[in-house]
């Protein structure tokens, strides 16, 4: 492991792969659940989503579901690093957390009174304000560093655990929370059907008959600390944040630069970051939504990296499409392959069709080398990716 | 990190000729910027379909640019962050009027494009043709400060050679309706407007000004920023007073100036 990568210290997660570390370690390996239309998220349409219906969040709370859901993957997280929220104060400590629906007032009721009258109750806008996620970390745990929500769409979580690694390499922060959180709500299911992006089954990412993804829900967190930090606490690291890089398409807010080289571009410099080289990659969990754009535009840019001998997954068909929190919760699902030493399948794969150049993986492999990468693709054009690597 | 080029506009026009007035004066009737000035910017960066608070973003972020001497496309190694508490609400609300008026399945895709926070930086990026980093951040506390940062952070890792930082916040029936909704919070009407900073890790462009972030032991000293309805203590405050700062060292060669985390915030988890 790189001396000055960032490392994992504490993992927190829930999606429809399962709750917690053990729980979704285990479940990675198993056959997906299926998706089934919304019970709780008070849309009418009826495409099916990856819902957590078996957790319960209170409504009218600072931060909605979404900040439900981060605290749960936050309690694990700091939990399974052996840091009581109580010291957290006295060291330094930066938050940095991915959203799409945390960062927008998209409370229907409050803003149908708004709307009508002009104004509205407080309480509706107070739970916004002061449930903006990274912020209420900070606050609950009296922490000193910064704490910052991105709003990078699909690619936020990535872009969070992303910029604080680097918070840590800068020795701007000894440790950083990072992760992200999103609910399965109206506003985006609405959206992503009008984008018609939405299949009515089960995903199927890279395979020849996909026709979209599927919503879904979860939160991801992770403790990132140097390595010198982890060091004088006595705690092994679980793996690292060996690279991380970002860049841009410029190009249109819904369409990819259909050459890939953003992503490319990010790829790169995050194995340039990591210090590695393309064949140091033991396999790519890849954004890999179910779409036709993304995913033949993802496989033609990995295998213009990595080769026809390339080892990719995607996760959604475990997950469905968890927005902020996808990045995060890939990245640890990545690092949980590659501390298992086995990687894949990409479920719902079945048959390669002619714009994708090489298959992903159809069943599960032995994994021997120590970095994966993990991909993220994103409305707006960003294009992020994380390097894992784990312990040598 | 250096401060290369500045760009701004408010409800007194483009440029940042303005930006004192605006902290000296505490009754400003005028808080929207004008549709004029809007809309040059708009058929000018051929951002048709871009909304308002995108055009908001866009005039600081050309002009900073500009100021550094720099012309469309011929940036390289450069990154994009923009922070902003309420990002494009007008636009989230107007597809929340198509939720509340349309049957659920007949929203309008493009409304619903635009309404994610990044779609600003999404057109910056087109329109200028940069490739590097694009951040889109959000937050109520200290969300200038952490920004300008995490820009220094990003150029000190050597992952780009220039960021532009901007700020940016709309008015909208959110915005507008705050003071009435939660008075204690938002004791005076908000201001709209955008500041933009083309941040240099090597001395460049105008070069007005080193610039560096001293973070406060404790969040908790926050200071209640409310005593004042100038332009300087509402959301955009800490990005008008650092540029003020910049600009006032440009005629101090070598300078470098501070900036201190809760410099410009609102303490919102004080009062509510």
């Amino acid at each position: 492991m790189a001396q000055s990568s960032p490392v994992i210290t504490g993992i927190g997660c829930i999606s429809c792969v399962g709750d917690g570390c053990n729980d979704t370690s285990a479940s990675l390996f198993r056959q997906p659940v299926l998706p089934a239309p919304s019970i709780y998220a008070g849309s009418t349409l009826d495409f099916p989503v990856f819902e957590l219906t078996g957790f319960k969040s209170e409504k009218d709370q600072p931060g909605g579901r979404t900040l439900a859901l981060l605290r749960h993957a936050l309690d694990q997280a700091l939990l399974q690093a052996a840091l009581p929220p109580q010291e957290l104060a006295s060291l330094r400590v930066g938050v940095c957390i991915g959203t799409t629906i945390a960062c927008q007032l998209n409370n229907i009721p409050f803003y149908a009174e708004l709307r009508a009258s002009g104004t509205a109750p407080a309480k509706p806008l107070i739970n916004f304000i002061s449930g903006s996620p990274a912020e209420w970390i900070r606050r609950e745990y009296a922490l000193n560093g910064p704490a910052l929500a991105v709003s990078n769409a699909c690619s936020s979580g990535t872009d969070a655990i992303g910029m604080a690694s680097l918070w840590v390499r800068s020795g701007l922060c000894d440790i950083a929370i990072a992760g992200g959180a999103d609910e399965l709500n109206k506003v985006p299911m609405a959206g992503f059907h009008a984008l018609g992006v939405c299949s009515k089954s089960p995903c199927r990412p890279f395979d020849s008959s996909r026709d979209g993804l599927n919503l879904g829900e979860g939160s991801g967190v992770v403790i990132i600390e140097s390595a010198e930090s982890a060091g004088r606490r006595g705690i092994s690291p679980l793996f690292s944040v060996a690279g991380y890089g970002t860049a841009a398409d410029g190009f249109h807010i819904t369409k990819p630069r259909p050459d890939g080289s953003g992503l490319e571009q990010a790829v790169n410099c995050a194995m340039k970051t990591a210090g590695i080289q393309a064949s140091d990659i033991a396999f790519v969990n890849a954004h890999g939504t179910g779409t036709g754009g993304n995913d033949s535009l993802e496989a033609s840019v990995l295998f213009r990296i990595f080769g026809s001998s390339v080892k990719y997954l995607s996760t959604k068909r475990m997950t469905g499409h968890t927005l902020g929190a996808a990045g995060a919760l890939e990245f640890i699902f990545s690092g949980m392959m590659l501390s298992e030493g086995r990687a894949g399948p990409s479920h719902g794969f079945e048959n390669l069709p002619d714009d994708i150049p090489v298959a992903p993986l159809t069943s599960p492999i032995t994994i021997n080398g120590r970095f994966a990468l993990s991909t993220s693709l994103a409305f707006g054009g960003c294009n992020s990716a994380l390097i894992v690597e784990r312990p040598g | 990190m250096f401060v290369s080029g500045i760009g701004a506009i408010s409800a007194r026009g483009i440029g940042t000729g303005n930006l004192e007035t605006l902290e000296q004066d505490s009754e400003i009737r005028e808080r929207s910027i004008s549709k004029d000035a809007l809309l040059s910017v708009k058929n000018k960066y051929d951002l048709r379909r871009a909304d308002r608070y995108t055009a908001i973003a866009m005039a600081s972020a050309v002009q900073a640019c500009a100021d550094a001497g720099f012309t469309d496309c011929a940036m390289e190694g450069i990154g994009i962050i923009i922070a902003s508490a309420f990002g494009p609400h007008r636009t989230t609300f107007a597809f929340l009027n198509d939720i509340l008026d349309y049957p659920e399945d007949q929203v309008l895709p493009t409304t619903f494009s635009h309404s994610v926070h990044n779609a600003a930086a999404s057109y910056v990026a087109s329109s200028l043709q940069i490739r590097g980093p694009t951040i889109s951040l959000t937050g109520f506390e200290d969300l200038w400060f952490d920004a300008l940062e995490l820009s220094g952070v990003f150029l000190n890792s050597g992952g780009c050679k220039r960021i532009l930082l901007i700020g940016a916040e709309e008015l909208a029936p959110l915005t507008q309706s705050l003071p009435g909704i939660l008075p204690e919070s938002f004791p005076c009407r908000l201001m709209e407007g955008s500041v933009a900073l083309l941040l240099s890790s090597t001395p460049e462009g105008r070069n007005y000004t080193a610039i560096s972030c001293r973070r406060k032991s404790v969040c908790r000293e926050i200071q209640n920023r409310h005593s004042s309805c100038a332009a300087a203590n509402d959301f955009l405050g800490g990005a008008f007073q650092t540029a003020l700062k910049a600009l006032a060292s440009s005629n101090q060669p070598g300078s470098t100036i501070s900036i201190d985390s809760t410099s410009g915030s609102i303490a919102f988890y004080k009062t509510i």
